[in-house]
């Protein structure tokens, strides 16, 4: 189709009548501005051809000028299979018409019109809400509306039928399609019943599977019972086998047999072991016995022995005795001599000791007398001291006063004159000067001495002048009454400490202090000279002083008169007769003394030869008496014995003892000598071998009986079961479970076999029939996109494109510029697959490729300018400068004159 | 004397093959082909009936598996009953026989389960006891030596198969010499396990070795005279020769059959041949064994009409058609689609069954097939809608 003329009249915006010019073949583009009404163009084009000129469908009315209520008038001139046609119609007229003119000249009207018209472009009559893009058919994709350019045509039944019509002719008539899905359809459907959508048995095939190796278990069970059952059969004849040789009497009577044997076998050993015992048990009594005899007599003979000895010993000690007596007897002797000598000697020497004690004495007592008569002289001078001591004590015990005593006095005397002094310093002052002569003047009574005098008035006064009168003074001292109370208190003061030492004034009481002192220095020597004549004298038990030394003296003189006469002198010798007296005694001691000492020593020799005489006879004595004793008591054992068994008996009992001895030694010998061939020990382990073997056979047989008895039990619990029946009954079900799953099973590969191959048949065959829309695209797409292959769907859409490789790109994950741009190219490729079939098409865009950017849009335009060799192309565009570069014709839309 | 001689009833036998109510009948008829024979006996006045081992399928069979064969049999105490173990049920320690034998039998039924003698009527019976399932040697050996009373009618009695002449092979179990009714003297062999009735022994000695043959059949192929009869046996005296009478007892037959099927035609020919078998077809069980290649039309009638409608009509069809090749016709694929993916799949699916070298070659002749009665399916109900 090529449009050649447009015309317009009361159509929307165009009120007045507009027409296009400079429509050409290929491209054509109309250029204005937004509002101008490019897009009432398009609309008029669909409304001419696919609006019945008669309908009233809201469509229709928009096609009035929104001012009025018009009649849209539109004419279309096109270009078909050759020929000019011409279309045009007056909607929402009182009369209105459509006018098909065909290039033979021939004009249909009306209806007629418009049945010849749908014919032509084979489009549907619309229904009554007016023209439907359905109706369109393959003009709704190829003439794109504004915004419409961004997706890719949705094709209607009308326009998908077209593109069929194109391919069959092109392919040949590919059917079956809906029918093939409904087979599909049930194929999946039956399939559907086996299995889930994972591919998984469900349904009865699932339950079967179960049922099966359920059943196939049940089988297995019964099998392996029916082989426990055969294993149960053939253990319970092999027990029984078992039990029968185990229960034979035979065997069982054998070893009872064996076993007594081997029992008395062990009696024989353990009687001659008691035999051996005894034997042995005899010969070791008649040993002792034997031994007992022996000891016996030979403790007989010894003890004889032994009494021989001992009286022979007895003997010999008595000897001993009776000379040690004759030589102590001797010894006494020479030690009585040696004792009178002895005695002599120390008579002399007693006498020799009294008189030197006595010379002694003497000599003391005339050294002791001439010591008291020093002592008495010193008495005498003591007793001088002491009497000055006592009377220099007696006067100082008189005298009162002390150096304090004095301090106090001065301090007293000292304190009275301040108070006086304090006094006298408020007194009034009363000066007199008496003329010479002048009497009388009394002072308080007191006459004035003439001259000069004062007096000093703490007291009212009162002077009388005689002839004059009186003259009475009152002094003015403030405290006087207490200063005078303190000056009588310091003169009492004064008087008191004056009276405690018995002074008189102050002078006084210095003197009687230094009288004192005198007193005091000389007590001190008379006290210094007795202390000096009366010293202690520890040596004689003697205290210092007077009255130790006087007592000390007495009684030094008491006591020597008392030893006087105990001496029986009357006075005390001279020191010097005393002291010759004393030495002449002291030789005559000494001589005393050495002869005392020569008697004793020729005592001591006599003296030890009595004590080991002595020693010796003790000595002997004790073994004499201990050999009497032992002599004794074997003479009593001796007695004893024979009284228990005389001699005679004893070597009797020797000899038999002897005699029996050798026949038991001969008894054992043969005891000995009959030993049995078997051991002890080796007839106890038959024994015990026996016992064993015949506990064994009892208990073999008793455990054989029990497990036949569990193995019958357990086969009888089998036998009702009916086991072979059961695993015949198994096998059956099982068979029959197999077969119904296998042949599910087959069923199953059946379907699936069938599905997939209805599948890929289905898809080979879409492929197929897409490959010559993909190949329309294709050279399209590769202007733009160079390398690329195209994927369509079952509408004709491309859903994926390959670039520069295998990957596809989902359409729909593309961006919208180039979604718009595929788009469009589509629709160019539908318009040259129509062309291909005679179809003659063309492509309208409204407003298309508002997203493309400035290269795409150029290398669109190439595409688009490739097409329009081929097509008409009419692109409304509001982008005039851009559109510029796309070349082509330039359309322009122009007012009618009426009269043209 | 005069006897009824069966044996192999195989009371509580499996059907596994069957369905489960199948199953069920065949295992009755098991029970009540006992009261037939017991009929037969007294009807032919016979006195005792002679049952040569394998009275039980199984040598555990359950309690009332057990009593079931024995409750039927009380009910004829007119009737002497004869029973052997068989290498089925032998009498093995705690087995089906000592279970009887604990739990008691009646007094019409005897039980030989020891080599011994023992009077049956004017005759003497001598048996054969199996003590294990496989017996090495001659289970027969011992009766040669089974004493029985001068002049007395010696009745053999055993369960076993009948060694060849010339077939020394000892490692076989059961086997049975062959002149062992001669050899034991014996007016007359009544033997079990085969389930096909059978006699041997001809000229001088004449016929006196016999299999009865189950009475009921139990399987498509028995053998000898192909079971379901029972033997009515005559003998005048100890060396008389025995006069023998087949009778039949069984309910269900069961044959085998074979088809080759290419097309509708053959179909047709299949199924009225199948109908025709005999009269009562729901006493009939078939084995039938089909190969050849079908086009899928013909493939989903053979579907409905044989392995549907016959199968149906039938007591049990047992069918193997794993060798029936899937052969698409053009106008099968056409009858799918004439173009488009459905009929590319056909296409496909059909390469691949013909590939001999494709390994689900099978499954995808059933998808063709499948795909071909989904499609019929949906014509179908396009048309009903039309």
């Amino acid at each position: 189709m090529r449009i050649r003329s447009l015309e317009l009249t009361g159509f929307r915006k165009f009120d007045r009548p507009v027409r296009i010019e400079g429509l050409a073949d290929g491209m054509n583009v109309l250029s204005a501005p937004n509002e101008f009404g490019k897009s009432t163009l398009l609309d008029a084009i669909r409304g001419v051809l696919f609006e019945r000129h008669s309908s009233n469908a809201a469509a229709v009315r928009s096609m009035q000028h929104w001012r009025g209520k018009t009649s849209p008038v539109v004419a279309l001139g096109f270009e078909w299979a050759g020929g000019l046609h011409r279309i045009e119609k007056r909607f929402l007229h009182r009369e209105p018409y459509a006018r098909l003119t065909l290039p033979d000249g021939i004009r249909h009207e009306g209806d007629a019109a418009e049945e010849a018209l749908q014919a032509l472009l084979g489009f549907r009559p619309p229904g009554k809400q007016g023209a439907k893009a359905e109706d369109a058919g393959m003009w709704g994709a190829l003439w794109v509306a504004q915004r419409e350019s961004v997706r890719q045509p949705e094709l209607n039944d009308l326009a998908r039928a077209t593109i069929h019509a194109c391919l069959e002719t092109e392919l040949g008539t590919l059917t079956g399609g809906a029918r093939g899905q409904a087979l599909l359809a049930d194929a999946r459907a039956e399939l559907g019943r086996l299995l889930d959508g994972n591919g998984r048995p469900r349904g009865r095939y699932k339950e079967i599977s179960g049922l099966l190796t359920q059943a196939e278990d049940t089988q297995q069970a019964l099998i392996e019972r029916r082989r426990q059952l055969d294993d149960d059969l053939d253990a319970l004849q092999r027990q029984r086998r078992t039990l029968a040789a185990a229960s034979d009497a035979d065997e069982a009577a054998r070893l009872e047999a064996d076993l007594s044997e081997a029992r008395r076998r062990r009696d024989a050993v353990l009687r001659y072991e008691d035999l051996r015992r005894q034997a042995l048990t005899d010969l070791n009594l008649a040993e002792g016995r034997q031994q007992a005899a022996m000891a016996e007599t030979l403790r007989r003979q010894q003890r004889g022995e032994t009494l021989a000895q001992a009286i022979a010993e007895a003997a010999r000690l008595q000897a001993v005795v009776a000379e040690a007596q004759a030589e102590l007897a001797s010894a006494d002797e020479a030690l009585a001599q040696a004792s009178a000598s002895l005695e002599l000697a120390v008579q002399a020497g007693t006498a020799a000791m009294l008189r030197l004690r006595q010379a002694r004495t003497v000599s003391e007592l005339a050294l002791r007398a001439a010591a008291m008569t020093a002592l008495g002289d010193r008495l005498q001078r003591a007793e001088a001291a002491q009497a000055v001591v006592n009377e220099l004590a007696g006067e100082l015990a008189a005298m009162r006063v002390d150096a304090a005593a004095v301090q106090a006095v001065h301090a007293a005397a000292r304190e009275e004159q301040r108070s006086r002094a304090v006094l006298d310093a408020q007194a009034t002052l009363i000066e007199f000067e008496l003329e010479p002569g002048a009497t009388g003047l009394l002072v308080d009574g007191e006459a004035a001495t003439p001259g000069r005098s004062a007096r000093r008035l703490v007291e009212p006064a009162e002077i009388i002048i005689p002839g004059y009168g009186r003259l009475r003074i009152s002094p003015a001292i403030r405290d006087r009454d207490r200063m005078q109370d303190a000056i009588a208190q310091s003169v009492e003061h004064l008087r008191a400490a004056l009276a405690a030492i018995g002074a008189s004034d102050a002078d006084d009481a210095e003197r009687r202090l230094q009288r004192r002192h005198s007193c005091e220095q000389r007590l001190a020597h008379a006290r210094g000279e007795l202390a000096l004549q009366t010293p202690a004298d520890p040596g004689h038990g003697l205290a210092a002083g007077l009255d130790p030394l006087r007592n000390h003296l007495q009684a030094s003189r008491s006591r020597l008169a008392a030893e006087l006469s105990e001496v029986e002198m009357a006075s005390v010798p001279a020191p010097e007769i005393a002291e010759a007296e004393l030495r002449t005694a002291q030789a005559s001691e000494t001589a005393a003394t050495e002869m005392t000492q020569g008697a004793r020593a020729a005592l001591s020799a006599p003296q030890a030869r009595r004590l080991r005489c002595f020693e010796t006879l003790a000595g002997q004595s004790a073994s004499l008496e201990a050999v009497r004793e032992s002599v004794a008591r074997l003479q009593r054992e001796i007695a004893e014995a024979a009284g228990e068994e005389p001699d005679a008996a004893l070597a009797d009992r020797l000899a038999q003892s002897a005699q029996a001895l050798e026949r038991q030694r001969e008894l054992a010998a043969r005891a000995v000598g009959e030993q049995p061939a078997d051991t002890l020990d080796a007839v106890n382990a038959r024994i015990q071998r026996y016992e064993q073997a015949i506990v064994q056979q009892r208990d073999a047989v008793r455990r054989l009986q029990q497990d036949i008895a569990v193995l019958q039990s357990r086969i009888q619990q089998q036998e009702g079961a009916g086991i072979d029946e059961q695993i015949a009954t198994a096998a059956t079900a099982c068979d029959d479970l197999r077969r119904e799953y296998e042949g599910l099973q087959a069923e199953a590969e059946v379907l699936t076999l069938l599905r997939d191959t209805l599948i890929a048949s289905e898809r080979e065959a879409k492929e197929r029939y897409m490959a010559p829309v993909a190949a329309r695209i294709t050279p399209y797409l590769r202007g733009l996109f160079p390398g690329t292959s195209v994927t369509c769907d079952e509408e004709f859409r491309i859903t994926g494109l390959g670039r520069g490789g295998s990957t596809d790109d989902a359409v729909d994950r593309l961006s919208d510029g180039t979604q718009e741009q595929i788009a469009v190219l589509s629709r160019l490729a539908f318009a040259d697959m129509l062309l291909d079939r005679g179809k003659p098409a063309m492509v309208i865009l409204d407003d298309a490729l508002a997203y493309s950017d400035r290269d795409r849009l150029e290398r669109m335009f190439d595409l688009l300018t490739q097409a329009a060799s081929r097509m008409q192309i009419l692109v409304l565009t509001c982008r005039g400068e851009l559109f510029t570069r796309l070349g082509g014709h330039r359309v322009e839309l122009v007012e009618t004159t009426p009269a043209s | 004397m005069r006897f009824l001689h069966t044996s192999d009833w195989q009371i509580g036998k499996a059907f596994g093959f069957a369905d489960d109510a199948t199953r069920a009948v065949l295992h009755d008829e098991r029970l009540e082909v006992i009261g037939r024979l017991g009929r037969l006996a007294q009807a032919q006045g016979a006195t005792a009936v002679l049952v040569a081992g394998d009275v039980y399928d199984v040598a555990d069979p359950s309690d009332r598996t057990l009593r079931q064969p024995i409750e039927r049999m009380r009910q004829f105490p007119t009737l002497e009953w004869h029973l052997i173990p068989g290498n089925h049920d032998p009498h093995t320690p705690n087995g089906p026989w000592d279970r009887l034998q604990r739990a008691g039998v009646p007094p019409n039924v005897h039980l030989h389960l020891a080599p011994q003698a023992q009077a049956v009527g004017d005759a003497v019976l001598v048996p054969v006891v199996l003590t294990r399932r496989h017996a090495l040697g001659d289970p027969t050996a011992g009766m040669d030596a089974i004493a029985t009373p001068e002049g007395a009618i010696r009745l053999g009695l055993a369960h076993g198969s009948l060694r060849q002449f010339g077939a020394e092979d000892s490692t076989t179990h059961n086997l049975i010499a062959f002149d062992r009714a001669d050899r034991a003297g014996l007016a007359y062999l009544a033997l079990g396990d085969w389930h096909g009735g059978q006699c041997f022994g001809s000229g001088d000695t004449g016929s006196r070795s016999w299999y009865s043959g189950t009475p009921e059949v139990d399987a498509f192929d028995t053998g000898g005279w192909g079971g379901g009869e029972a033997l009515l046996v005559q003998i005048d005296g100890p060396r008389a020769l025995p006069d023998v009478t087949r009778h039949r007892v069984g309910r269900f037959k069961w044959r085998r059959e074979a088809a080759t099927l290419h097309s509708i035609t053959d179909i047709d020919l299949l199924e009225t041949r199948l109908r025709n078998l005999q009269p009562d077809l729901s006493t009939l069980l078939v084995s039938l064994r089909v190969e050849g290649a079908l086009s899928l039309a013909a493939r989903e009638a053979y579907e409905r009409r044989i392995r549907g409608d016959a199968a149906s009509a039938l007591r049990a069809l047992r069918l193997d058609d794993g060798r029936l090749q899937p052969e698409p016709s053009t106008a099968d694929l056409e009858a799918i689609d004439q173009g488009g993916f459905v009929r590319v799949a056909a296409e496909r699916l059909a390469r691949m069954a013909a590939d001999p070298a494709e390994l689900r070659r099978g499954i995808a002749a059933q998808a063709l097939q499948r795909l071909y009665v989904l499609h019929m399916r949906r014509a179908g109900e396009t048309e009903a809608g039309a």
